[in-house]
C-alpha cells in the first residue's frame, strides 16, 4: 500500500505542469546567481563562486523560497481527494489509512525533495559555465553540494512537509494550509528583526527551524579561508538545531498528521433543509421589458468600477495582502537603529524610505498577481461570455479595471502611512509631514508602480490566458533587473523608472522633482499609448485570437483613440529626446562599466606620474561666491606654492573639477595648456622651471554650475540648502589622483591592471614627508571670504573677521589664525544654530529646526572632549568649534579645522530617550573632536598605518570620554558591537586583512579594531602612562610639514612607557593578527561557613595568530585575564547589576580550575567580561551560576 | 407567408486552432419569431451561437442582423443582443439583485425606476424574486439557469439568443420559461439552441438541424414532419433481434420502451413485420442525422 501510494503520488505530480515550472524556477534562480557576477550571494571577494560557505547560503536562503514550493505539493496532497471530490470513491474503498496516508506524505515530501535538488543541481552547472572568471572557482566536487543539501535541506523540507501536511489534515482546506505557511514567513521575518541582539544570537541559532541563522552563527566569523575550505558538518548549533526539528516535525506529523485517521468524508456544514419553492406571482407584470436606452458610458463606468473595487477590495486574498503588508513593515519598524542598535527619531522621510523598501518587492507580486486576477475575472467565474455580449465599449472594460488595481497599489501605500504614522506617535515623534507621505509615496513610488499596472494590463491583454500574461509580466521584471548588468543602466529604457528618490529635511526634494516630473512625463506618454492599444485589442469571448482583435482595432479605437495614442507617442518621443538632451548630452552619463573603464583608462594613461613632484600649495586665501538657488560657485584661490622635491618641476598635470567650466590655474611662470576632454585634465606648463625649494604664487579659478539634469550622480556637493564642499572637490587638484584607481581585484583583473597597492610600505621611507591626505597636501594659511545668498549663511575655517551685506547678498571673511591642513571645507545653508561659550572657545552647533533633540549632548561630549583632550595631549589649537548639519546625500561626519561637518543622517535624528542605549551622539561629536588633535595637529605619513594614528587614536580618545561619562560596564556593551563588528569585516575582507599597524584605510581594522586594542592597552598600561606616551607623539610631531609620524613611531613611544612583557603584548597587538579563544566552560558554587560562598570556575583559554587570509595557528597563551562574578547578567544594563568580585588571573593554554571566596552569592560568572582581548567568540565568556 | 429575413448568415467556417473544424459554411436565414437550432452534441451549435453573440470570429462568412454587420460592429449589435450561455458562472459575493441591476446598467437602462422595474420584474418571472437577496454564487442549478435567462431578457433585446436553456430546470420552471418565451417571441428573432427535440416542436415556428458544423436541414417543423408521412416504420423487438435488424434496415432510431426496443425505420414500403408510426419531429431529426451519418460513410 505504502509503495503503491509514493508511486500514485510521483507519477500524480510529475505530470503536473506546476512540478516543472517549479523545477525550473528552482533551477534558474540558483543558476542565474552563480553565472551572472552581480548577483551573487555569499561569494564576493576572496570567497570563492563555489565555495562550501556559497553553495550552503544559496540552498539556505532558497530554502525560505522553498516554503511555498513545500505548501504547494503537500497542501495538494492532503486535500486532492475533497477538492477534486473523489473522495466518496476514495473511502469507499477497502484501504487501511496507515500505509496510505504515510505513503502520500512520502510521495510528496520525495517531490519536493527532487523539486529543490535543482538547487545545487543549478548551482553544479552554472558552476561549469565556461564564461566564469576560473580564478574565482575552486575545485568542484560533488560533496559541496551534497553536504549542505543533506545537512539543511532534507530536514528543512522534512519540518515544513510534516507541518503543513498536519495542517492540510486538520483543517481540509487549502486556503488554511497557504494562510500558516504566510504566518510561519512572518513569524520568522518578525522573529529575525526583534532578536537582533548580539546576546540573543544562539536562541535564534537553535530555534531557526530554516537553519539560516543556525549557519550564520556557526560561521559568523568565518575568514574567507574558512569560507573556502569548510563544510556544514552535524556539530554544535547545527546538530542541536537539526535534531530539536527532526523531533518537531516528526512530533507533528504523528500526532496531528492524521495519519493513523480511517478514510472519511470531510463533514460539510449541514445546510438548512431547503423549503418548497413557492411561485410567486404577484409581481408578474410586462414592465421588465424596459428598452435598453442608448447606452450611457459613464453610469457603465462607475457601475463597473464600484463593482471592480467591491470584487476585490472584500476578497479575502487582499485582507491576507494588508495583514501581510502591516507585518512586514511593522517588522521593519523594529529596526530603525542607528548606530550601535540606539534607535533613531522615526522621520517622515525614515518612514518613506521604510515603507518604499518593504513593499517595491511585494509590489510585483501583487501586480502580478491583480493585473491577472483583475483582467481575467469574468473568464475564470464564468460570466466572461454574458458580460462580453453585453453592450460595453473595451475602453470602459479596460479603464474600470484599471482603477480597480491603482486603488489596490494606492491602498497598500496608504496602509504603510497609516501605519507609520502610528509607530511616529507611538515613538513619541510628532512631526508628521503628510505633505512628504503623499508625495514621495504616491508621486515617487505609487505612480511608476500604477504604470507597470498598465504595463501588465497590456502584456495580459495580448495573452491567451491569464497564465501566459503573469508569465510576460514576470518574465519582464526579471530581464528589466539584469538590464544594469548588460549595460542597460539609464533610467529611460528601464520602464516606469526615473532617478531614486534621496529625500533630505534641508534639501527637500532637491533635484529630484525636476526628474520625477519629465520621467513620470515620459513612461506616462507610452504608458497612454500601450493603454489604447491594450483597450483596443481587449479580448470579448472565450477565443479570439490576437490578429482578429486587431482586425477590429480601428473600429475598437476610433479617431478619438487614434488621436489619443498619436499624440502620446509624439510626447513620448519628444519627452524622451528631452531627457536623452539633459542627461546625455548637456550632462555626462556613464554606465558602471563605462566609468571603471575610464578610472582604468586613467589609470593606464598617467601611472607613471604617481611619483612625479608637482608644486605644493602653502597658503590659500579664497574668494567663494556661493549662489544656492541658481546651483553655482565662483571661486577665485589665490595661493603660493613651492617645490617641496629635489628636482625641478618644468610641468604637472591638473586635473580639472567636475562639473566646471572657465577652470583657470594661474603661476607664476607657467601657464594651463589644452583640456584633455576625455580625462578632463591638462598639463601645466612653466616655461621657467619651478627649482627646488622655489616659492611661487598664483591663482585658481573655478565656476561650478549645473545645467539641466541627469539621471544619475548629481551633484550633492552643491545645493539649494546645505550646500557642502571641500577643496578637493571645488579646486583643480595637481599631480596623479591616486583615489581614481579601481579597487575591487577582480575588475582590475578584467582590465589589465596589476593588483592594487593599497598603500606604501610601512618602511617606505620616501613617503615619511608627504602626509596621509596625499602627497602635496600640507599645512597651510587660510583666509576666504565667502559669499551666499541673502536667506542662508556661509562657513569656511578660520574666525569670523568680519561679516556685511552687498548687493542683497550675505558676505564673510574668514581667517585661520592657526596652522591648518590644506583641506577645508565651504558650506552653505540655512539652519537655526545654538552657541556657547566655554572657556574662551565659541562652540556652535547649526542644525535643521526639526532636528534639535541632541544639540545640548553635542555640546556637552565638545565639552567633555576639550576639557580631557587639552588636560591629556595639549591645548586645542582654535577658539572656535563648529557642528555644521548638512544633508543626508551622505552619511559621514568629518572633522575639518574649527569646523565639523555632521550628517543629518547621524547622530542629529538619534533617539537617546532610553539610558541604556550606547550614545552615539557624545561618542562621535568626541571623535569628531579628537581629531582636531590626531588628523589636525599630528598628521601621519602617506604609508601603511596613517589612519591608525588619525582614527583609532580618536577613537580611544572618545572612548575614554566616554568611558568617563559612562563608566566600565556600559563601554563593554560598546566593545562588544566593536569586536563582533571587527571580526565580521575581516570574515568580508576583499584582499588581505593587515595586522593594525599595516593597515591600509581597512575600516574594520582601524576603528574597530584600534577601540578594543587602544582600550585593552589603557587597561595594561594604564591610562596615565598611554597619554603621556602619546602626548610625547603629539609633541614630536605636532604641525610638522617635514616629516610625518607612522605607527612605527607610535609603538615607539608605547614601548618607552611599557615593560619588556607589555612590549611583547603591543608587538602581538600591532604587527599580528592575534585572536584569542576565551570560555567559561562550568561553574559550581559551594556555601562556606561565615556567609561566604567558594566559586569554582573552570576557563579555557588559547591564542591565534592569523595571516592575511584568515588562516590561523594556535600560538601558547600565557597571559593575565580578567575574571568577574556579577549579581546579574552583564547583557542586561540594569543600574543593579553589581561587580561582586573582579580579579586578574595569569593563565596558559588550555583549561584553568579557579576558586573564588566572596561574601555574596553571584548569579554570573565570567573571564574578560570587559572586551579587552580580540575573542573570536564572546558568545560563551559569561556562564550563568 | 411572407417573411423578412432579420438576420442573415452568410457561409459562416470556422476552424479552431487545434484542427476541429467546427463550422462549415453555414448559411442561414432567420426570420422574426421563435427559431430552433437543434443537434447533437459537438455539432457546432454553441459555436454558431457565440459567432453571432459576438464572442467570436468566423475565419469567413458574414452575419447580418437587421442591417447591421455583426462582425465588424460587434458594439452595436450588442445593444440588441440578449445571450444566455450554455453553461456560465458568477460573480462570488454579490446577491442576484445586485447582479442584476449591475448587469443591467451595463446593458444600457440607465434611468434607475425603469432599471428597478425591470430587474423586480426579471425576477418575478424567473421566480428569484424571493431569493434576491441571496448571493447568486450559492444557488442551485435550476435557480442559476433562470438567473441566467433573466439577464438574457434586460432591456428588451431584439435579438436573444439562448443556449440550452432548459438544463437543469424541472418541467415545471420549463413550463414557465417557454410561455415566457413564447409571449416574447413574436417582435423579436429568438434563437434556441437544444439537443431535445420537443423543445423546438413545442415552440419553433423555424428550425434547422445542425451537423458536423453544417446545416443537415431547415424549414418549419409542422412542414418537414409532414414530409415524412408515411415513410416512418416502428416494431418492439428484444435486444438482439435489434441488433440484427440494425444491419439490415434504415433504423433511424430505437428506443427503450416498458424494457423493450422500439425501432424506427425510415422507408418508403413497410418492412416485413413493421407497423406505421405517425412521423413526428424526433423522427425527422434522426433521420437527418442518419442521413448525414451514412453519407459521410460512404
Amino acid at each position: 500500500m505504502l509503495l503503491a501510494m509514493l508511486r500514485f503520488e510521483w507519477r500524480y505530480f510529475v505530470r503536473q505542469p506546476s512540478f516543472i515550472v517549479t523545477c525550473l524556477v528552482f533551477f534558474l534562480l540558483p543558476f542565474l546567481a552563480m553565472v551572472v557576477d552581480q548577483v551573487q550571494i555569499g561569494s564576493g571577494g576572496n570567497v570563492l563562486f563555489n565555495s562550501p560557505y556559497a553553495i550552503t547560503q544559496s540552498l539556505l536562503i532558497l530554502g525560505i523560497f522553498g516554503m511555498f514550493m513545500v505548501v504547494n505539493f503537500v497542501a495538494n496532497t492532503a486535500t486532492r481527494n475533497d477538492l477534486n471530490l473523489m473522495s466518496e470513491i476514495i473511502s469507499t474503498k477497502p484501504i487501511k489509512p496507515f500505509g496510505y496516508n504515510l505513503g502520500r506524505f512520502i510521495g510528496a515530501y520525495l517531490v519536493c525533495v527532487v523539486v529543490f535538488s535543482m538547487v545545487p543541481l543549478g548551482l553544479f552547472l552554472g558552476s561549469i559555465m565556461p564564461w566564469l572568471d576560473a580564478e574565482r572557482l575552486g575545485d568542484n566536487s560533488f560533496g559541496l553540494y551534497l553536504a549542505p543539501f543533506m545537512v539543511f535541506s532534507l530536514t528543512t523540507i522534512f519540518v515544513l512537509a510534516s507541518l503543513f501536511y498536519a495542517v492540510a489534515q486538520q483543517f481540509k482546506s487549502t486556503m488554511a494550509v497557504y494562510l500558516s505557511a504566510l504566518g510561519l514567513f512572518i513569524a520568522y521575518v518578525i522573529a529575525g528583526q526583534v532578536f537582533d541582539e548580539p546576546d540573543q544570537r544562539s536562541i535564534r541559532a537553535l530555534v531557526d527551524p530554516f537553519a539560516l541563522n543556525t549557519f550564520g552563527e556557526y560561521s559568523r566569523y568565518w575568514t574567507s579561508f574558512e569560507k573556502n575550505s569548510l563544510l556544514p558538518a552535524f556539530e554544535g548549533y547545527i546538530l542541536q538545531n537539526r535534531l530539536l526539528w527532526l523531533a518537531i516535525g516528526s512530533g507533528i506529523l504523528l500526532i496531528a498528521g492524521g495519519l493513523f485517521r480511517p478514510l472519511s468524508l470531510s463533514i460539510k456544514k449541514s445546510k438548512k433543509a431547503e423549503k418548497p419553492e413557492v411561485i410567486d406571482t404577484t409581481l408578474l407584470s410586462q414592465n421588465f421589458r424596459q428598452k435598453s436606452t442608448t447606452t450611457n458610458a459613464w453610469a457603465q463606468f462607475t457601475s463597473r468600477t464600484s463593482f471592480e473595487i467591491k470584487q476585490v477590495f472584500f476578497s479575502p486574498a487582499f485582507l491576507v495582502l494588508l495583514i501581510f503588508s502591516s507585518f512586514q513593515l511593522i517588522a521593519n519598524f523594529f529596526q530603525i537603529s542607528g548606530m550601535f542598535g540606539t534607535p533613531n527619531w522615526p522621520l517622515t522621510q525614515t518612514m518613506v524610505s521604510l515603507i518604499s523598501g518593504s513593499f517595491s518587492l511585494m509590489l510585483i507580486i501583487v501586480i502580478t498577481y491583480y493585473s491577472a486576477e483583475v483582467v481575467w475575472r469574468e473568464r475564470t467565474v464564468g460570466m466572461g461570455d454574458i458580460v462580453d455580449s453585453m453592450p460595453v465599449h473595451n475602453l470602459t472594460f479596460w479603464l474600470s479595471k484599471l482603477v480597480a488595481v491603482f486603488l489596490v497599489v494606492i491602498a497598500l501605500y496608504v496602509l504603510g502611512t497609516v501605519c507609520a504614522i502610528i509607530n511616529q506617535l507611538v515613538s513619541g515623534y510628532y512631526n508628521i509631514e503628510l505633505g512628504q507621505y503623499l508625495i514621495s509615496l504616491l508621486y515617487f513610488d505609487a505612480l511608476p508602480f500604477c504604470l507597470l499596472v498598465l504595463l501588465a494590463f497590456f502584456l495580459q491583454a495580448l495573452s491567451p490566458n491569464k497564465y501566459v500574461g503573469m508569465l510576460l509580466f514576470v518574465g519582464y521584471f526579471f530581464v528589466s533587473l539584469t538590464f544594469s548588468q548588460i549595460g542597460i543602466e539609464h533610467n529611460m529604457f528601464n520602464f516606469a523608472a526615473g532617478p531614486r528618490l534621496q529625500y533630505s529635511d534641508l534639501n527637500g526634494y532637491g533635484w529630484f522633482m525636476q526628474t520625477q516630473h519629465w520621467y513620470m512625463f515620459y513612461w506616462l506618454c507610452l504608458s497612454v499609448v500601450l493603454g489604447v492599444l491594450s483597450y483596443g485589442l481587449w479580448q470579448r469571448g472565450p477565443n479570439t485570437s490576437v490578429k482578429q482583435r486587431l482586425n477590429l482595432l480601428s473600429y475598437q479605437l476610433g479617431n478619438k483613440g487614434w488621436t489619443v495614442a498619436s499624440v502620446a507617442l509624439v510626447c513620448f518621443i519628444g519627452s524622451g529626446v528631452w531627457i536623452h538632451y539633459n542627461t546625455k548630452v548637456l550632462n555626462d552619463f556613464y554606465s558602471q562599466d563605462e566609468s571603471l573603464d575610464f578610472r582604468a583608462d586613467y589609470e593606464k594613461q598617467f601611472i607613471e606620474l604617481e611619483l612625479a613632484p608637482f608644486p605644493t600649495i602653502t597658503a590659500v586665501d579664497a574668494k567663494v561666491d556661493i549662489f544656492p538657488h541658481q546651483r553655482r560657485i565662483e571661486a577665485t584661490a589665490s595661493i603660493q606654492v613651492v617645490n617641496r622635491s629635489e628636482q625641478a618641476i618644468s610641468r604637472f598635470l591638473v586635473n580639472l573639477p567636475q562639473h566646471s567650466r572657465d577652470v583657470q590655474v594661474n603661476i607664476t611662470g607657467g601657464q594651463l595648456g589644452d583640456v584633455d576632454k576625455k580625462f578632463n585634465t591638462a598639463w601645466f606648463e612653466f616655461s621657467q622651471a619651478l627649482e627646488p625649494g622655489e616659492e611661487r604664487s598664483g591663482e585658481l579659478v573655478v565656476v561650478r554650475e549645473h545645467h539641466g539634469f541627469k539621471d544619475k550622480d548629481e551633484d550633492p556637493t552643491l545645493i539649494k540648502n546645505g550646500t557642502f564642499i571641500d577643496n578637493f572637490a571645488l579646486f583643480p587638484n595637481f599631480g596623479f589622483n591616486n583615489g581614481i584607481k579601481i579597487n575591487d581585484r577582480h575588475e582590475r583583473r578584467k582590465r589589465d591592471l596589476e593588483p592594487l597597492q593599497r598603500a606604501y610600505l610601512l618602511e617606505d621611507s620616501s613617503h615619511y614627508k608627504e602626509s596621509f591626505f596625499g602627497p602635496g597636501v600640507e599645512f597651510i594659511d587660510f583666509s576666504a571670504t565667502i559669499s551666499t545668498s541673502r536667506d542662508q549663511f556661509a562657513i569656511a575655517p578660520g574666525y569670523l573677521q568680519r561679516e556685511w551685506q552687498e548687493n542683497g547678498r550675505n558676505y564673510y571673511r574668514y581667517k585661520m589664525d592657526a596652522s591648518m591642513v590644506n583641506f577645508f571645507s565651504l558650506m552653505s545653508a540655512k539652519l537655526e544654530s545654538k552657541k556657547e561659550v566655554y572657556k574662551g572657545i565659541n562652540i556652535e552647533v547649526y542644525y535643521h529646526a526639526n532636528h534639535a533633540w541632541n544639540i545640548d549632548k553635542m555640546i556637552e561630549s565638545a565639552k567633555d572632549s576639550l576639557d580631557y583632550f587639552q588636560e591629556v595631549f595639549g591645548p586645542y589649537q582654535h577658539q572656535q568649534l563648529r557642528i555644521i548639519e548638512f544633508p543626508g546625500y551622505r552619511g559621514f561626519a568629518q572633522s575639518f579645522a574649527n569646523t565639523v561637518p555632521y550628517s543629518e543622517g547621524i547622530g542629529f535624528i538619534t533617539d537617546l530617550t532610553n539610558p541604556e542605549d550606547i550614545d552615539p551622539v557624545y561618542y562621535v561629536t568626541a571623535h569628531e573632536v579628537a581629531h582636531q588633535w590626531w588628523g589636525h595637529q599630528l598628521n601621519a605619513a602617506n604609508v601603511q598605518g596613517s589612519a591608525i594614528l588619525s582614527e583609532s587614536l580618536s577613537q580611544y580618545s572618545a572612548l575614554m570620554i566616554m568611558k568617563n561619562k559612562y563608566g566600565e560596564t556600559r563601554l563593554r556593551k560598546f566593545l562588544t558591537y566593536e569586536l563582533d563588528r571587527y571580526l565580521r569585516g575581516r570574515s568580508s575582507e576583499l584582499l588581505e586583512e593587515m595586522p593594525l599597524m599595516r593597515s591600509e584605510n581597512q575600516q574594520y581594522i582601524h576603528y574597530q579594531k584600534g577601540s578594543i586594542v587602544m582600550m585593552a592597552l589603557e587597561h595594561e598600561l594604564g591610562e596615565t602612562a598611554l597619554n603621556q606616551a602619546l602626548s610625547a607623539l603629539l609633541a614630536e610631531f605636532k604641525f610638522r610639514s617635514d616629516l610625518y609620524p607612522t605607527t612605527l613611531d607610535l609603538i615607539r613611544h608605547l614601548n618607552s612607557v611599557a615593560s619588556p612583557e607589555q612590549q611583547n603584548y603591543i608587538q602581538d597587538m600591532f604587527a599580528q593578527i592575534t585572536l584569542y579563544d576565551l570560555r567559561a566552560t562550568k561553574v559550581t558554587s559551594e556555601t562556606l561557613s561565615e556567609g561566604k560562598f567558594k566559586i569554582k570556575l573552570t576557563v579555557s583559554a588559547a591564542k591565534y595568530s592569523a595571516d592575511g587570509k584568515g588562516q590561523e595557528d594556535e600560538q601558547p597563551f600565557e597571559q593575565d585575564v580578567e575574571i568577574a562574578l556579577f549579581s546579574a547578567d552583564p547583557n542586561e544594563f540594569g543600574a543593579n547589576n553589581e561587580v561582586i568580585y573582579q580579579g586578574v588571573y595569569a593563565l596558559k593554554s588550555g583549561e584553568t580550575e579557579l576558586e573564588i571566596i566572596v561574601d555574596k552569592m553571584p548569579s554570573y560568572a565570567g573571564i574578560d567580561p570587559f572586551v579587552r582581548f580580540i575573542d573570536r567568540d564572546t558568545g560563551n565568556n559569561i556562564i550563568k551560576l | 407567408m411572407i417573411e423578412t429575413s432579420m438576420l442573415t448568415i452568410n457561409d459562416i467556417t470556422k476552424t479552431y486552432a487545434n484542427g476541429v473544424k467546427a463550422l462549415n459554411g453555414v448559411n442561414l436565414s432567420i426570420s422574426k419569431g421563435m427559431f430552433g437550432l437543434l443537434g447533437p452534441n459537438g455539432a457546432g451549435k454553441s459555436s454558431l451561437m457565440r459567432t453571432i453573440a459576438t464572442l467570436q470570429q468566423p475565419d469567413t462568412g458574414s452575419i447580418v442582423f437587421d442591417g447591421t454587420d455583426v462582425l465588424t460592429q460587434p458594439n452595436e449589435l450588442r445593444q440588441r443582443l440578449g445571450y444566455l450561455p450554455q453553461d456560465f458562472g458568477v460573480y462570488p459575493r454579490i446577491s442576484a439583485y445586485d447582479l442584476l441591476d449591475h448587469l443591467a446598467i451595463l446593458k444600457g437602462l440607465s434611468n434607475k425606476a425603469q432599471r428597478k422595474e425591470a430587474v423586480d420584474g426579471l425576477l418575478a418571472h424567473t421566480n428569484l424574486f424571493q431569493h434576491r437577496k441571496k448571493a447568486v454564487s450559492g444557488f442551485s442549478g435550476g435557480m442559476r439557469q433562470r438567473f441566467g435567462i433573466a439577464q438574457a431578457l434586460l432591456g428588451d433585446p431584439d435579438l436573444l439568443i439562448v443556449d440550452e436553456p432548459t438544463a437543469g430546470l424541472d418541467p415545471e420552471e420549463r413550463n414557465r420559461f417557454h410561455n415566457l418565451l413564447v409571449s416574447l417571441g413574436e417582435q423579436k428573432v429568438v434563437i434556441l439552441s437544444t439537443h431535445i427535440v420537443d423543445d423546438v416542436s413545442e415552440l419553433c415556428a423555424n428550425m434547422a438541424v445542425l451537423g458536423n458544423g453544417e446545416i443537415l436541414l431547415q424549414g418549419n417543423p409542422l412542414l418537414v414532419t409532414e414530409e415524412l408521412k408515411g415513410q416512418i416504420w416502428r416494431k418492439t423487438v428484444s435486444i438482439d433481434e435489434a441488433a440484427e435488424l440494425e444491419g439490415q434496415l434504415p433504423v433511424i432510431s430505437k428506443r427503450l420502451f416498458a424494457g423493450k426496443t422500439v425501432l424506427h425505420v425510415l422507408a418508403a414500403d413497410a418492412p416485413a413485420g413493421f407497423e406505421s408510426a405517425p412521423a413526428t419531429l424526433e423522427d425527422v431529426y434522426f433521420s437527418t442525422l442518419h442521413r448525414s451519418r451514412s453519407s459521410q460513410a460512404a
